[in-house]
């Protein structure tokens, strides 16, 4: 597999003497969908900052597609690298949700910005709020309003930060329909989240990070098994993850679907397997 | 944003009140004003240099100054060759000490180079020390204590927090809309500003919610500007206080006594 | 007609309280609900079902400093009528800790930011001394008294805003979705704080989505819709109430939502799970580590 994204040694902080990050080496492949979990001042914001080149490292390097990301620019990079931003309301100024959702493919050059826009509306759903104003929205719809301004211009990455912050369960249930889809299409998915439940749902690799290192790179499956971790940062997995483990199940369910199935096939007896 | 200057450390001078130590730097300054004499000026200068030694951040204060070094420099060379008073120009205007091509410099107008940039050093120092040895609080409770009506010294203690606030807001609504590509610093100056409205648009739909809620929240803890409250933090002056600020006051009054009988001045 | 309330024990008492903020419809109606000393009530629903309306017009935000718009019926406080008590005068009997803490800390320090609300008080120096030292001690802030609020972490700084709230000492606390800009340790340290306040013997009542979190400490659970309340029901009455659930648009904590499926495929709880601990004890006889 091709890495996308690559950090080498990388270090950073705001202000002097205060590093943030410190030697961050991981490696992000293409098509794979990347949770990144840690406590609030980790990190995980400064560190994906990186890949778009909104922040350059202090020391050692970035490459995104192989190309140091020191050298290139932002609006280069963003090409490539879609960051969502966390609160909606960060981003939302045009007078209807059409035009903030062309925004991005017309700042690129994009040829027929327009179909672009109204198709990455029809993907997550507003298409009939075109002409709304993106301000009478709720917070869900703003939410999805959000990727869609970024997917209209067909990165091949995309970074949400928190995405299901502060939702309702359908907004959660068509934030995670809309990842598989673009999974499905083979763009790499990296998600900063608190969502245990999510992380467990729908991603390949978790990245654990804590006070500026990473703690520990495995499948959803390695880390909620790994205690000594859990008990070090101070974490709690999904509550079935929990009940599974009181239970023996190996390997570990990650949805309510998948532990009612395991649960329902082996029945009282021979839970494991 | 940095605008917090304050260094935590055990002096003397972090000690004292902060009344006092508005009175001693304004008095540096006074003084700095009083005299003209490169001599004198370079005398305050070295007090000046004690004092942060005192106050232990003589580090950071050097390295504030010193980014302004070049601009000391420069004061220094537009006053000797440049700076030329009435009543020097009738009186040796044939003492020139330096020349440099169409430039030349008199030893009244040499001295004058020397002195200014001393005295923009004192005046800096002097007031980066205060910053660095007062509480922002402490500042605004002795404003307070000074005659401030208590509203605009809470509100300008409201608004220095709101200033870090609303800068954090503006650098993520920047970092957010050059994720969709846009460029701020490409074009002409109307290009420019028109790139910059969707940085404004949504920077000011937070700063009105924000004042909203922060309004709400004021009256949901019963702020009422008009009607009477108590304080909890207190100032109070120990002797090292007057001590300090007689010294102060002495020095004034002294060094006024010179400068009348011409001492300190250039002549 | 503003009637007196003489029954000491219920706390919040709201009247056919119907609100609007313009003529375009109504944000609350037919809002009837008491609240007695010492019960933990959870208020939830989806987004724009009214959560934080109702809150304003108990606390008094409404009508006192949402001026506008048209409220109908009436809300008691501790026997007083809101509409009759100044906000200075409620805020001694009910306080409210919102969303963002960013907008409620005014304070250079943490301790003067808890002073605050007693200085508008009027409290003589050395009694707001006292409380500063009781708040910080209860809180265990004790060690960031005089640090500036920005240097505190998101539960920490939440935590301050309750002190600061607590300071006026009223027996009524409010919480308008107080998890939602928290991460899971933030979410923690609040939880731990509702937990004491509980024991202390304070009337809370929380509006949060995150229903999982404060399960264990809730009394009942009130669910709006629409603006109208639609249940209000102890916990383990409400979720086993299927129909009603599956209407609604809430989150239910995951917990529940594998209780739900494991009795749809004939798995019978004797009690409605609402935590890990019920679900293992409820699957006891399943466990094959026995």
């Amino acid at each position: 597999m091709d890495s996308i994204i690559k950090t080498r040694n990388l270090w950073f902080a705001y202000e002097e003497g205060n590093w943030i990050l410190k030697g961050i080496n991981i490696e992000i492949y293409q098509g794979e969908v990347v949770s990144i979990i840690g406590p609030n001042g980790c990190g995980k914001t400064t560190l994906v900052k990186h890949f778009n080149g909104l922040l350059k490292p202090l020391k050692g390097k970035v490459f995104v597609n192989g190309v140091d990301t020191s050298e290139t620019s932002v609006a280069e990079l963003s090409r490539v690298i879609g960051y969502v931003f966390q609160n909606p309301n960060h981003q939302i100024f045009s007078t209807t949700v059409l035009e903030e959702a062309i925004f991005g493919p017309k700042n690129f050059g994009i040829e027929n910005a327009e179909k672009a826009a109204i198709l990455s509306l029809k993907e997550v759903g507003l298409v009939n709020k075109i002409k709304t104003s993106p301000f009478f929205l709720s917070h869900g719809e703003k939410e999805r309003l959000s990727i869609a301004s970024i997917l209209s211009f067909d990165p091949k990455v995309l970074i949400l930060d928190e995405p299901t912050t502060g939702q309702d369960a359908t907004t959660t249930k068509r934030i995670l329909k809309i990842v598989e889809k673009m999974k499905r299409k083979g763009k790499t998915i990296i998600i900063i989240t608190h969502d245990m439940e999510f992380v467990a749902e729908c991603s390949d690799r978790v990245i654990v990070m804590n006070k500026g290192k990473v703690e520990k790179i495995a499948s959803p499956h390695k880390i909620f098994s790994d205690e000594k971790l859990l008990r070090k940062i101070q974490l709690s997995p999904p509550p079935i993850v929990t009940i599974a483990k009181e239970l023996g199940m190996v390997p570990l369910p990650l949805s309510v679907d998948e532990f009612v199935k395991r649960f329902e096939k082996y029945g009282v007896n021979g839970i494991q397997g | 944003m940095e605008l917090m200057a304050y260094k935590d450390k055990d002096s003397i001078i972090h000690k004292l009140d902060a009344r006092t130590k508005l009175i001693l730097s304004s008095t540096f300054i006074l003084l700095a004003f009083i005299f003209n004499h490169p001599l004198f000026l370079f005398i305050l200068f070295l007090f000046s240099i004690c004092l942060c030694y005192i106050a232990k951040v003589h580090k950071e204060v050097f390295v504030k100054t010193f980014a302004l070094f070049p601009l000391i420099l420069l004061s220094f060379f537009l006053w000797s060759f440049f700076y030329k008073p009435s009543y020097i120009s009738s009186t040796q205007t044939t003492d020139i000490v330096i020349s440099l091509g169409p430039l030349n410099t008199t030893t009244k107008a040499l001295m004058y180079g020397l002195a200014m940039p001393f005295r923009i050093v004192v005046v800096l120092i002097s007031s980066i020390l205060f910053l660095m040895t007062t509480k922002l609080s402490d500042f605004i409770y002795a404003l307070k204590k000074l005659g401030l009506p208590y509203t605009w010294a809470f509100t300008f203690g409201l608004s220095t927090r709101l200033v870090s606030t609303i800068g954090n807001e503006f650098t993520t609504i920047k970092q957010a809309q050059a994720s969709r590509g846009l460029e701020t610093e490409k074009g002409g100056l109307v290009r420019r500003i028109k790139a910059h409205i969707p940085i404004v648009v949504p920077l000011t739909m937070k700063g009105l919610e924000l004042s909203d809620q922060l309004g709400m929240s004021m009256s949901l803890k019963g702020f009422n500007p008009n009607s009477k409250r108590t304080f909890y933090r207190e100032l109070k002056m120990e002797s090292i206080d007057y001590l300090v600020i007689a010294i102060c006051f002495a020095s004034l009054v002294i060094s006024i006594i010179l400068r009348i009988n011409g001492i300190g001045v250039i002549t | 007609m503003v009637k007196e309330y003489n029954n000491s024990v219920e706390k919040i008492v709201v009247e056919n309280l119907q609100f609007s903020y313009n003529s375009s419809g109504f944000a609350l109606r037919n809002i009837n609900l008491k609240i007695k000393e010492n019960e933990f009530v959870l208020l939830t629903g989806a987004s724009g079902s009214g959560k934080s309306t109702l809150l304003y017009c108990i606390t008094g935000v409404i009508p006192h400093y949402i001026k506008h718009g048209e409220m109908i019926g009436n809300v008691w406080i501790d026997g007083k009528n809101t509409k009759e008590v100044s906000l200075e005068e409620l805020a001694k009997k009910i306080g409210i800790v919102l969303q963002n803490p960013e907008s409620q800390i005014f304070g250079m320090t943490v301790e003067e930011d808890i002073a605050f609300g007693l200085e508008n008080a009027c409290m003589p120096r050395y009694q707001i001394h006292k409380k500063i030292n009781e708040i910080l001690n209860f809180l265990e802030l004790e060690k960031f008294r005089e640090k500036p609020p920005e240097s505190l972490s998101g539960g920490q700084k939440q935590r301050l805003v309750i002190g600061s709230v607590l300071a006026l000492q009223p027996e009524i606390l409010v919480f308008d979705e107080p998890f939602s800009n928290l991460d899971p340790w933030g979410v923690n340290l609040v939880v731990s704080t509702l937990e004491k306040l509980k024991k202390a013997g304070k009337t809370i009542l929380l509006a949060e989505r995150k229903i999982e979190e404060v399960i264990h400490l809730v009394d009942r659970i009130i669910l709006l819709e629409n603006g109208e309340i639609i249940a209000d029901k102890p916990p383990r009455e409400f979720f086993a109430d299927c129909k009603l659930i599956e209407k609604s648009k809430i989150n239910l904590p995951q917990v529940v939502r594998l209780a739900y499926k494991l009795e749809s495929r004939g798995i019978k709880f004797k009690r409605f799970p609402l935590t890990v601990k019920e679900v293992l004890e409820g699957l006891n006889g399943f466990n094959n580590k026995n």
